[in-house]
């Protein structure tokens, strides 16, 4: 994969996600990317390997899922000022879901509040060990 | 003055405004009511209570229970006590207790944050943050129990953090920090060692606070850090154990077998992942983040949670406290600030972790932790240990995202108005704080009650009374769910009376294990069936002297329905060995007209009894001389000194009445064809060489077989379009082998009578062929034949197995047969079998064995029949094992009827029987022979109850109830038969079958059966020439509950000196020197203490519970530890000051 192919990727996705974060990401970040696709990549063998009859249900496809969460908001090192942003959004979200009595949605959004948080709260200790 | 007031305006302000909103519990209470009942554990009579709690043994509680772990408590009690001794009055001194502990926990949050922000400017954040502390659904609910251990632990978290943040910025030393943490522990500790679950929430704060202080520390700091560090633990051990020596000097000498005793109370580790796994139903991250997650709140029509799920107003408002939480960091700027705040979010993140308990998807983690971090399992309870963190944090951030969030958008006189209606908004929230109503919490239960007067006026006559013996109290509680119900709203698992006297009352409540349960049991059916001479027994041999009956009991409470007081009444009252000695009310106190022995007696005649303790009521009720257990101690009383020794065999086959839980599919991680798979089955071969012994070989070749069914099983549903001839030949090749295995091994248990494998080779090879079934219905016409014919094979094989344990099990599992473990040691040893224990037929008589078979030969003992027993003599010496054979057993569904029943599912034609003098304390037999070709059916029993109140009752409109549904299938081959117990408030029980075709009715009819369940009870006597000796006596002393004085007269012979409180190894025998006297300390009765006394020279004793000593101690020391350092701490300042 180079460069090219990424812009072209990105020109793609432009259409769907703001000009100047598409370009943060992609410019300045690049090596992370790779590494989350790598991730997903990862990811989706762990998720397959979980229907083969060698290894049936030895890891937990919910597990798999938070982990790369986790890892890709450390990874992408958004600002942990984002992440609590996007954290509060998903609280605002949940309510709908609430009102209709959605459980299935309310874990997912919950965990996925929740690992975020932790992944902001590690970001803002590395940032301020780094003042130290 | 006035300067101080202008100087410290805001503070006194501030502090007057908690003072105030601390004056909320003064809501609750209507005049003269008090919150009683469930879990609050408030007396009746606070001093008394205090006294009794004061001694490390119990001995109001029914047979006085060992309180050495629970000296913690006293404190708590010692508070209202002190409330109460000041002269406050009865109703008020709860009201004060109440406002007491509502200030402690809003004064120590506003001490935390009012040296997080001390500026006058932050007086919204302080006033948020305590409020937001103080009223929460959280502390709700434990202030509708009044729980004082929860909120010492509330109020200790603030304290306790203050103290470590300001050790971890320097501002005080290691020495100071370890003065205040040991005297906040002190003052707010939450009950000792029963309380360390509940202070989990501030060891995460702790590991929290100070873990993030350390790592953004600088690197140069870190040493001296943990310097700081360890001159604290330095310190503060030596203080801790000083101060808290009261509790943990008794603690320590009991840790051993309290700590294994409250583990297995739980039921074992299973036990506690179970309750894990119920705590933590709806801890998900979701309910978590809203403060919600509360397991009492869900599925509880009526409580007030249900508005939480519904109104949507509530729903939204509760989004409100994570997101203006977690935007705090957002708002602060100054890097302190942050630090802080960050250290908050990091504590709620942990606290939130922690008390989603074993919930998904990180609930295996906690799993993890209480297997293997020893001690874990004490906080069993995730969800209500470690949400104070949670609430502790948010109340903070919460606080702090109000202030900046008003002053970014609210200017001017504006402020006040918008923060005042927030504030308004978060205690509408919290609305139940301000209703009476939430109290009822179970109509017509309440946990606040107004204690009718005649309870006042027991109070005071009992207590006017010093008794030395115990009264009973009538009517009995339910035997499986014991609740304790009075008609005036009081709902509890434990008895009332321990809350009101110090003197001793039976009651058949939670507390009651073993043979004490079996003993008071069995006391209340013998006067409940005027069996007055058995009764009159069992009073001598538990020491009571005393009736109550309490005719305001609710009876008819859902799943906890109780006798009718009426039915003991009339007992009483029809008999001329009572007579009243108090009356008011519902309530009358019967006394024994004769004079009975007191609770330490001597005597030199008694009996010893071996086998099973259930039946030992039976035999305590017969004798009037105690009775022992043997081997219960080291040392051992000498052979031949007991009047008659008493042997109950154990009945080996009726463990096949027990019903085995049948074993689920294991989960498979890897089949044939894996390369993993071949070092599983080398594992396996491996640890089949290693086993020889058939006793663990069928166990292993059991669990295998059914791995190996799970395996095939998984092969063909799971992946049929994978399935090669490879794999499924290893399967079926290997549970072939397996099947021929356990076949081989069925003799060897047969001979040894070993009904425990047999009966678990018949569940485990049932579940196997069940599994064989639904593979053989599968593969039926789509797969390969080849593997058709295996699995046909494989079928075959293992109903050959059922069938040779059936063959054998079957007769006994029909009631036909009957084989015990005797020993028979003596010639003179004389067999008796009780006749209301044998089979009886239609008429109710008993039905006597038709032959006898002792180590498998048939023998022709002597019989008789005698006061209601049957006598077997002349079994030759070195018997091991004996046989009961019964030609007939009555079938009760003989005369079966068909009748058409409507289901749910709609009518269905069913053969019906109703159970002929039906009784709940009986079981039944229901089986169906599965030789009979016929189509799939069902087997219900239904029985009548009456009109239930409580919301444990849902469906009280229909007063039928059906259940042990069990579905029976031709093509399946399990053993078809279930065992039914009947609740307490079944009448009328009758039991259906249904087959799925009507037609099936008729060859049903020839092969069903219901017989009633018999066990018959065998004993063997043997008697020593061992005269009496009736002129020894005995004159008792109570000091206190925990020491006895005994004076012994005229023992010539050796003796068994008798105490009849609850057995105990604490409880200890001294001779008036002071010494340990090593006495073999025996049960007697099978709950009591007894020494076994050889030497007869010594005439004075003293029986003392051992811990009580270490207690007093242990008290002397805190007590003198504390106020020496308080005082030298205040000279200290002094000196300090006047210096400077």
């Amino acid at each position: 994969m180079n460069i090219k192919k990424i812009f072209s990727f990105k020109k793609n996705l432009s259409n769907l996600l703001p000009e100047k974060m598409i370009l943060t990401i992609l410019k300045k970040q690049r090596y992370r990317i790779y590494i989350i696709l790598l991730l997903g990549v990862f990811a989706l063998i762990l998720y397959r390997l979980t229907f083969l009859p060698y290894f049936n249900i030895l890891f937990n496809p919910t597990i798999i899922f938070y982990s790369i969460i986790f890892s890709s908001l450390l990874v992408l090192q958004l600002s942990p000022n984002k992440i609590i942003q996007l954290v509060i959004v998903i609280f605002v979200l949940a309510i709908v879901p609430t009102l209709l009595n959605l459980q299935g949605i309310l874990e997912i959004m919950g965990n996925i509040a929740f690992v975020s948080l932790l992944a902001a709260v590690i970001l803002y200790i590395v940032k301020m060990r780094k003042e130290v | 003055m006035k300067i101080f007031i202008q100087k410290h305006l805001d503070k006194i302000l501030e502090i007057l405004f908690i003072l105030f909103i601390s004056l909320t519990p003064l809501i609750w209470f209507e005049p003269q009511k008090m919150v009683f009942g469930v879990d609050s554990g408030y007396p009746i009579n606070f001093v008394d209570y205090f006294w009794q709690r004061s001694f490390t043994w119990l001995s109001s509680i029914n047979f006085g229970e060992n309180m050495t772990t629970f000296m913690g408590l006293v404190p708590f009690h010692g508070l209202q006590a002190l409330i109460s001794h000041l002269g406050v009055p009865f109703y008020s001194v709860e009201k004060v207790t109440f406002v007491f502990w509502f200030f402690v926990m809003a004064f120590s949050m506003y001490l935390l944050i009012r040296y997080l922000y001390p500026q006058r400017n932050f007086w919204t954040l302080r006033l948020t943050t305590v409020i937001f502390y103080v009223f929460n659904l959280y502390i709700f609910s434990f202030w509708l129990n009044g729980e004082q251990t929860t909120f010492s632990e509330y109020a200790s978290l603030p304290i306790l953090t203050l103290i470590f943040i300001k050790f971890l910025r320097k501002e005080i030393s290691p020495l100071k920090t370890a003065l205040y943490l040991n005297f906040s522990y002190f003052l707010l500790s939450s009950g000792g060692i029963t309380g360390v679950p509940l202070l989990g929430s501030s060891i995460i704060t702790i590991i929290v606070v100070c873990g993030l202080f350390i790592i953004l520390s600088p690197k140069k700091c870190f040493f001296v850090m943990c310097k700081r560090f360890a001159l604290l633990i330095l310190y503060a051990a030596p203080f801790f154990v000083l101060f808290n020596a009261y509790w943990l000097l008794p603690f320590i000498l009991n840790f051993k077998q309290q700590f294994s005793a409250t583990v297995q109370g739980n039921g074992g580790l299973g036990g506690n992942i179970s309750w894990i796994n119920y705590i933590s139903k709806y801890t998900s991250f979701n309910n978590l983040f809203r403060l919600q997650g509360d397991n009492n709140w869900y599925e509880h029509p009526g409580f007030y949670s249900n508005n939480y799920f519904t109104n949507p107003l509530l729903i939204i408002w509760s989004y409100v406290f994570p997101i203006f939480s977690f935007s705090s960091i957002l708002f602060v700027k100054d890097k302190k600030e942050k630090i802080i705040v960050l250290a908050f979010i990091a504590l709620s993140l942990v606290g939130l972790f922690l008390s989603a308990g074993s919930h998904d998807p990180f609930g295996f983690v906690y799993i993890f932790m209480m297997n293997h971090i020893p001690g874990f399992i004490a906080f069993r309870s995730a969800y209500y240990k470690f949400i104070i963190a949670v609430y502790f944090s948010f109340s903070i951030l919460f606080g702090v995202s109000i202030y900046y969030f008003l002053n970014k958008y609210v200017k001017g006189k504006m402020y006040f108005l918008v923060w005042f209606v927030c504030m308004i908004l978060l205690l509408a929230y919290n609305y139940p704080f301000f209703q009476k109503s939430n109290f009822l919490f179970n109509p017509p239960f309440s946990t606040m009650v107004k204690i009718p007067s005649y309870i006042f006026d027991f109070k005071k006559y009992d207590n006017s009374i010093e008794k030395d013996y115990r009264t009973l109290v009538v009517p009995s509680l339910n035997k499986d769910y014991p609740l304790v119900l009075y008609s005036w709203g009081y709902y509890g698992a434990g008895s009332i009376f321990p809350l009101l006297s110090h003197n001793t009352f039976i009651y058949n409540d939670t507390g009651l294990l073993g043979t004490e349960k079996a003993l008071v049991s069995k006391t209340y059916t013998f006067l409940e069936n005027k069996q007055y001479d058995q009764f009159l027994k069992m009073a001598q041999v538990l020491d009571i002297h005393d009736i109550l009956l309490t005719e305001d009991v609710v009876t008819n409470y859902g799943f906890s329905f109780t006798d009718s007081p009426l039915v003991y009444k009339n007992a009483i009252e029809s008999s001329h060995l009572f007579h009243t000695t108090w009356k008011k009310g519902p309530w009358t106190l019967y006394s024994l007209n004769q004079e009975l022995s007191s609770k330490i007696s001597a005597s030199t005649t008694f009996d010893e009894y071996e086998g099973n303790v259930q039946n030992l009521p039976n035999e305590v009720s017969k004798t009037l001389v105690p009775t022992i257990l043997q081997n219960q101690n080291q040392l051992s009383i000498p052979e031949n000194k007991s009047a008659q020794t008493v042997q109950n065999f154990t009945c080996l086959s009726c463990v096949l009445f027990v019903s085995n839980v049948k074993p689920e599919l294991p989960i498979t991680y890897f089949l044939p064809g894996s390369f993993i798979y071949e070092i599983k089955q080398w594992k396996e071969k491996k640890s089949l060489e290693k086993t020889t012994l058939p006793e663990v070989r069928s166990p292993l070749l059991l669990e295998l077989s059914v791995k190996h069914i799970g395996e095939l099983s998984e092969l063909i549903q799971g992946h049929p379009q994978n399935i090669t001839v490879t794999q499924w030949q290893v399967e079926t090749n290997q549970l072939i082998d397996y099947m021929n295995q356990i076949e081989d091994i069925i003799p060897q248990f047969v001979s040894s009578n070993n009904f425990v494998l047999l009966q678990q080779i018949d569940s485990f090879v049932s579940v196997v062929n069940d599994t064989t079934i639904d593979m053989y219905n599968i593969t039926h016409d789509k797969y390969d034949p080849n593997l058709q014919v295996a699995i046909t094979n494989l079928l075959w094989k293992e109903n050959e197995v059922l069938s040779k344990v059936r063959n054998y099990t079957n007769p006994y599992l029909d009631e036909k047969a009957y084989t015990f473990n005797v020993d028979v040691k003596k010639n003179d040893q004389i067999f008796s079998i009780p006749l209301e224990s044998l089979p009886a037929d239609i008429n109710s008589s008993p039905i006597l064995p038709s032959s006898y078979a002792v180590d498998t030969k048939n023998v022709m003992p002597t019989i008789s029949v005698t006061n209601n027993q049957l006598f077997i003599s002349g079994i030759p010496v070195n018997s091991k094992i004996m046989t009961l054979h019964f030609d007939s057993v009555v079938n009760l569904a003989a005369n079966a009827s068909i009748k058409t029943v409507s289901f749910p599912g709609g009518l269905r034609d069913c053969l019906f029987v109703p159970i002929a003098n039906y009784s709940w304390r009986d079981s039944y037999n229901i089986s169906v022979n599965k030789n009979v070709p016929m189509g799939d059916g069902d087997v219900y029993v239904s029985a009548e109850y009456p009109q239930k109140i409580g919301l444990a009752e849902t469906n009280s409109s229909q007063y039928l109830r059906y259940e042990n549904s069990y579905h029976f299938s031709f093509e399946k081959n399990d053993n078809k038969r279930i065992i039914f117990n009947g609740n307490q408030d079944y009448t009328n029980a009758s039991v259906y079958f249904c087959p799925k075709f009507p037609e099936d009715i008729k060859n049903l009819a020839s092969d069903i059966s219901v017989t009633k369940l018999t066990q018959p009870v065998l004993y063997a006597r043997s008697n020593n020439s061992v005269q009496p000796d009736n002129d020894v006596l005995t004159k008792i002393k109570k000091i206190n509950p925990t020491e006895y004085e005994v004076t012994v007269q005229h023992a010539n012979n050796p003796y068994l000196l008798s105490f009849l409180e609850s057995y105990s190894p604490e409880w200890k025998l001294y001779d008036k020197n002071n010494k340990e006297i090593f006495a073999p300390h025996v049960i007697v009765s099978g709950y009591a203490n007894g020494w076994y006394i050889s030497d007869t020279k010594e005439d004075i004793f003293y029986i003392r519970f051992a811990t009580q000593n270490l207690f007093v101690v242990g008290a002397w020391v805190s007590c003198v530890s504390f106020l020496t350092t308080i005082i030298l701490t205040i000279l200290f300042i002094t000196f300090k000051k006047l210096h400077k």
